[in-house]
């Protein structure tokens, strides 16, 4: 568990209440808002700055195909081999000398046509893209064959500049990326975070936390209070939820010493008994009553053992909870018994009950 | 571990990675009573340390993994100690330390050793010994395990996964001179166990269909059987499915007590990515808790709850804004005799949550109100959160929780409760980072209401591998 996970591990969500459903962590620099499997997540391709005015719809009706601009990109073997085309691939057409000479140019080759704002005769260049690379492992080379440009990056004659939208969502991968056409592994397209088999995938990027999001073609959705509801998933899925957390990480809450931030909210110590009980199974994911609640209550005065603890008079529960009536508390320990193992040990309830005893 | 640690091998692994987090808290809870004079004063300082070694045979997913932890409680006195049962307990952990080499046998084996926190269909549970993994077909998975189950009373063990509804140990009250079950089993006051400090072995074995990770459908069944002193601790069989296809996502998992013989815990949950910005989900719930085969708790008649939710997800496309809400209903269950005695009909406990959360870049914020009725009281939750991110470096967080209680098993819990949060937040380099919370609530009681919290995460790694 990287720290910055540890430190989102600890930090504010709101309220968690027994619905389960709380909103993300947000603490951490890095964004945590998870990305929908059909959207293109910032963690995996940063935001880009693109500077110049352009428009794949005008190129492809004017007969350019794809690999016309990105004649490199059937070789590019790694997500470092970009193959954005640089002005020397443009001018092959657009005729920038000429245009600066005063020649009318088609297609045109004036400076403003591609860089708005940029005037030659004052600016020393135009303002520069930015366009990061992707924290993927991609070869464009072992793909070419296997599929169109257009069944990953969508029709793009539809597309102005090669925003991140024109870039294949995890959905889109998927479709190929099923185990049996191709593999199916995070590592296959996923970092590593050590480069070494075995080490769980980076998760941590400046541009943003890789998390799945709603819509998770694997049903691994990090919504918000994914904290509350992940049990399911994560029961049947540990394969998947190892690919980036490791035992150490799920310790830090199952076996937490100190509360959790994100699970428990503010003042949970006053609030938590009404909760604890009507939720008493999700208690018990990371809680051990007789150890845990039993020893706290004792130790506060609530446990019933806890010797000279319970203070002479004191009445936890409402009148009637030992006499005949819909108040008695046997309603209560048999609809949850769970919630009297919180602070009762077991001799506290034999005084009464006899082993053998069916109530 | 000390083995491992001592093969010159381990030193030649592809990476590895340590981290240190320290963790404090000082604050101080009320009595339950007032005017007891008593209060429980929390001066923690609990710090963990992971240790992760992959890689350590060259080529092969061999690796190492180390986690401890000391817990230490400055405002815990020797006499608090001394009357408390599993209180001194957990000072020193082993949390986990694990040994593993998958992929043997051209990718048809997988072994593991050391202390395992494993999981079965419905819970974690945690084992000093070994397990072995079969796949004799991409699509089959077949388990063995054994060893020694880890309780509070298991060398540095902790009592986080053990099975509830007994003492961790009979120690303190053996001392006390409590006498023990064996010879006065039904003393007056309850008599003293001396098994449960005795070793629990623990063995079972899975069996897993399906490829991990992939579309499709899968299943597992599982056995669990542990002792001690003798006697039957759990006998457990587990079971679960998942189903992938397109936009649907299926599981369900469920658990067995072969002891009490009853479904103890059975789930499902269906997931419907309807569009890129709408997401439906549906859960299901049967839970009728067992505990340790030898537990008093486990003689008492009593009834399931089942519980049934939906849940739907909105997004927009550009994923800054998010919204959500839920709604769903549990149901107790009366027993014959309860219906017989006192007339009970069984008790319905409505609830339902909304919230939504909006992220503009360095400032997010987000917001979400609940509530949830019933015979066993009602609970509302109003909570928001700001997080302002100062460059890359520092985040501050502020947050306002209230929650208004109304407790009917025991009416002096009832109350609104508001409370304040603040954090500070941030990145002293990229594997160090530090927060420090500052809550305070609504005085209730004598109490001391303020809280400080204090993180610090420290972590190194390094590769022996050269640059991609």
């Amino acid at each position: 568990m990287s720290a910055a996970a540890t430190i989102a591990a600890l930090a504010l969500a709101t309220a968690a209440p027994p619905g389960g459903l709380a909103p993300p962590a947000m603490s951490g620099t890095a964004a945590a808002v998870p990305a929908a499997a059909a959207e293109v997540s910032r963690a995996v391709y940063p935001d880009r700055v693109i500077t110049i005015r352009f428009d794949h719809a005008t190129h492809l009706r004017a007969g350019q195909g794809c690999e016309r601009c990105h004649d490199r990109i059937a070789r590019s073997d790694s997500v470092a081999e970009r193959d954005v085309p640089d002005e020397g691939r443009c001018t092959r057409c657009h005729d920038v000398e000429g245009a600066r000479a005063g020649r009318p140019t088609f297609p045109p080759g004036e400076c403003r046509t591609c860089h708005p704002g940029f005037d030659w005769t004052v600016d020393r260049a135009p303002a520069a893209s930015r366009i990061p690379m992707a924290n993927l492992i991609f070869s464009h080379v072992r793909h070419r064959g296997r599929a169109a440009c257009a069944e990953c990056h969508g029709d793009m004659a539809l597309v102005k500049t090669g925003s991140r939208a024109a870039l294949p969502a995890m959905a889109t991968c998927l479709r190929c990326h099923d185990g049996r056409k191709a593999p199916a592994s995070c590592t296959t397209c996923h970092l590593r975070s050590h480069r070494a088999l075995g080490a769980p995938l980076e998760t941590e990027f400046p541009s943003g936390r890789l998390v799945p999001g709603p819509g998770d073609p694997l049903g691994l959705d990090h919504v918000p209070g994914f904290s509350r509801t992940h049990a399911l998933v994560a029961l049947h899925q540990r394969e998947q939820c190892m690919a980036c957390h490791t035992e150490p990480s799920c310790n830090a809450c199952h076996a937490g010493a100190i509360r959790p931030q994100a699970i428990h909210p503010g003042d949970f110590l006053s609030t938590h008994m009404v909760p604890a009980r009507q939720d008493a199974q999700r208690c018990a994911a990371c809680h051990r009553r007789q150890t845990f609640c039993v020893a706290c209550h004792e130790r506060v005065g609530v446990g019933q053992q806890a010797p000279g603890f319970l203070d002479p008079g004191t009445k936890v529960h409402p009148p009637g909870w030992m006499t005949p009536g819909p108040g008695h508390h046997g309603v209560q320990a048999a609809r949850n018994l769970g919630s009297c193992v919180a602070c009762h040990r077991e001799e506290g309830c034999a005084a009464c009950h006899p082993r053998g005893s069916r109530r | 571990m000390v083995l491992l640690l001592a093969m010159p091998a381990l030193v030649r692994a592809a990476a590895w990675d340590v981290e240190s987090r320290t963790e404090a808290q000082a604050d101080t809870i009320a009595a339950w009573s007032p005017g007891s004079g008593r209060a429980l004063a929390r001066r923690r300082l609990v710090q963990d340390l992971d240790l992760a070694g992959f890689e350590v045979v060259q080529g092969e997913d061999a690796g190492v993994s180390l986690q401890i932890r000391v817990d230490a409680d400055f405002a815990m006195n020797d006499a608090e100690l001394g009357a408390l049962d599993d209180a001194a307990r957990d000072r020193l952990q082993l949390l986990a330390a694990r040994f593993h080499w998958f992929g043997l046998a051209a990718g048809r084996l997988d072994i593991e050793a050391g202390r395992i926190t494993a999981q079965d269909a419905v819970e974690f549970w945690r084992f000093d010994g070994g397990r072995a993994t079969v796949r004799p077909l991409p699509w089959l998975a077949v388990s063995a395990f054994g060893g020694l189950r880890v309780t509070g009373s298991s060398w540095l063990g902790s009592s986080a996964f053990a099975p509830d509804g007994t003492r961790e140990s009979d120690r303190r009250r053996i001392a006390a001179g409590v006498p023990l079950c064996l010879l006065a089993p039904t003393a007056p006051g309850g008599c003293a166990d001396a098994t449960l400090d005795d070793p629990a072995p623990a063995w079972g074995g899975r069996i897993v269909v399906g490829r991990p990770g992939a579309t499709g459908a899968g299943g597992e069944v599982e056995y669990r059987r542990t002792t001690r002193g003798g006697a039957l601790l759990e006998d457990r069989l587990g079971a679960g499915a998942r189903v992938r296809a397109g936009a649907f996502a299926a599981d369900a998992a469920g658990e067995l007590d072969l002891y009490v013989r009853r479904l103890s815990e059975l789930r499902a949950g269906l997931r419907w990515a309807a569009t890129p910005g709408l997401a439906l989900a549906v859960e299901a719930i049967h839970s009728h808790p067992t505990f340790a085969a030898g537990s008093l708790w486990n003689l008492f008649d009593t009834a399931a709850a089942r519980e049934a939710r939906l849940r739907a997800d909105l997004g927009g496309g550009s994923g800054t804004a998010r919204a959500w809400a839920s709604a769903g209903v549990k149901r107790y269950e009366a027993t014959n005799w309860t219906r017989e005695l006192f007339g009970d009909g069984g008790g319905w406990e409505p609830f339902a949550a909304v919230g939504g959360s909006l992220d503009l870049g360095p400032t997010r914020l987000a917001a979400d109100a609940s509530v949830r009725a019933g015979s066993e009281g009602t609970q509302g939750w109003l909570s928001a959160v700001a997080r302002q991110a100062i460059g890359t470096w520092v985040g501050l967080e502020a947050r306002a929780t209230v929650a208004r209680m109304v407790d009917r098993v025991a009416p002096k819990n009832s109350g609104t409760f508001p409370a304040l949060a603040l954090l500070v937040s941030g990145r002293l380099e990229r594997r160090a980072r530090i927060g420090l919370l500052l809550e305070d609530s609504a005085p209730r009681g004598e109490r001391n209401d303020v809280r400080l919290f204090a993180f610090l995460a420290v972590g190194a790694d390094w590769t022996s591998r050269m640059a991609r």
